[in-house]
């Protein structure tokens, strides 16, 4: 997921406000940095076009809320840059501790915690 | 026609492209079959021979074309040579031949190929921007703190990141919910990573095999990540038991299995469903040391691999001749 410098500091205003239209968003975040009414409702329909905002229309103007909290949004960004295998995404840069592990059912995990259970009984005894 | 040293180096480039193509074909048939032979070496061979294998369609096509070089005399060996695989009207290259075309088509992939990787790097680098512009992400007090970092986030997570100076970085929701052992280990683990430099080592690998059919490539990249892992997990229990590696390890994936509700929209890496698996097998019993007869074979098959290829290439250009243009 590709944001901009705008689009971020725009999120991260809808996350402290439960909810803003265009003119609430510039007066606080665009007109500090120098951008236009336009320029701000240009970023506030493209975080809506990326499923990042909900709106909703009051009289002539659309009130915008986020819809994705910044846990979620981080966890995100975090499952996208540790992504090893994923179709679009093969050419990983990290190295992760362990994935989600999807595939594995409880009955799997049971059966590796009974295994290294067992090593442990054994050690005790050889001991 | 092109004639002289330009028809020269254009056919040197041809025999590297058919021998490339050659090479490409035979590993994709032979890793399949080969690939479950793997774990019965340790770490460093497998990983020797991981590279060997992304690397040898390079190799291979370099020592196609240092054989097939153009070479005055009547020496022996040049002789030897010449009867074990020519490439002839090696002065001569005809643009509107099937060698120009072969020029072309190469050209091209390895010019999408090098664009996809550069898109894959931005698209990766834009991603942690934008992680670390949005989470706020501080030193681990007690760690080194130019290396290992703490991410707001209770989702548990730690993992390595950067080309030339990559650092670790754990979720709070990590540091909280495990014990300071555990998170010792996962820290020496990563720390592990960034010795290795394995950031940097996975991108080079993944660049390599771009040239390898979709499956082999997926099956060559899950080999070389699963071995990142279990070196990185072996270093650990130079400081940490190896049943407490192998616990931690299921702890973390249990953990991440269950990760919350707000979560649950996230797409998770797609590890096969033994890496965890076989990476808690392998810290339970690590591997012995391979034989040197093991060893002495895989090198044989990369001979045989080699000189195949290099009689192929020449048989290869005379049956292509037989029915198209020079």
């Amino acid at each position: 997921m590709q944001l901009g410098d705008l689009e971020k500091l725009v999120l991260q205003f809808l996350w402290s406000e439960k909810e803003a239209d265009a003119k609430r968003v510039h007066a606080v975040v665009g007109i500090t940095r120098g951008n236009s009414l336009n320029t701000i409702q240009t970023t506030l329909d493209r975080l809506f076009k990326k499923d990042l905002l909900s709106r909703t229309k009051q009289g002539h103007a659309h009130f915008y809320t986020a819809k994705v909290d910044r846990e979620s949004l981080i966890a995100t960004l975090i499952t996208d840059v540790t992504a090893d295998f994923i179709e679009d995404g093969e050419h990983s840069l990290i190295a992760a501790f362990a994935s989600s592990s999807a595939n594995l059912d409880d009955a799997q995990f049971d059966e590796l915690e009974k295994l290294i259970e067992e090593q442990r009984k054994l050690r005790s005894r050889q001991a | 026609m092109l004639e002289g040293n330009v028809a020269i180096l254009l056919n040197l480039i041809s025999v590297a492209i058919t021998a490339f193509v050659i090479v490409t074909l035979l590993i994709s048939a032979i890793v399949p079959l080969i690939r479950s032979s793997l774990d019965a070496f340790d770490f460093i061979a497998r990983k020797r021979i991981l590279w060997l294998i992304v690397t040898s369609p390079w190799w291979i096509a370099l020592f196609c074309v240092g054989i097939l070089f153009p070479r005055q005399g009547n020496g022996y060996l040049i002789l030897w040579m010449e009867k074990v695989a020519h490439w002839h009207h090696i002065d001569l290259f005809i643009v509107t031949s099937w060698h120009g075309l072969t020029l072309v088509i190469a050209a091209v992939v390895l010019a999408v190929l090098i664009n996809i990787s550069f898109i894959q790097v931005r698209r990766h680098s834009i991603a942690i921007h934008n992680l670390f512009n949005l989470s706020d992400v501080q030193p681990i007090a007690g760690q080194n703190e130019d290396t290992v970092f703490s991410i707001s986030l209770s989702m548990p997570a730690a993992f390595t990141i950067g080309l030339f100076k990559p650092k670790v970085y754990l979720t709070s929701g990590l540091l909280q919910q495990l014990e300071q052992s555990a998170v010792d280990i996962i820290i020496q683990h990563e720390l592990a990573h960034v010795r290795a430099r394995d950031p940097l080592f996975k991108s080079i690998y993944a660049f390599f095999c771009l040239l390898y059919p979709k499956p082999i490539r997926r099956s060559l990249q899950q080999d070389f990540t699963l071995l990142t892992e279990q070196q990185a997990d072996f270093s650990v229990t130079l400081y940490h038991d190896n049943l407490d590696v192998a616990q931690t390890l299921v702890t973390v994936a249990k953990k991440q299995r269950l990760l919350p509700v707000s979560c649950e929209g996230v797409q998770v890496s797609h590890f096969s469903k033994d890496q965890i698996t076989l990476r808690v097998e392998n810290l339970l019993s690590p591997r012995e040391q391979v034989s040197g007869a093991k060893l002495a074979f895989t090198g044989l098959c990369f001979l045989v691999t080699t000189l195949f290829t290099l009689s192929t290439v020449d048989s290869l250009h005379h049956l292509i001749e037989t029915y198209f243009n020079h």
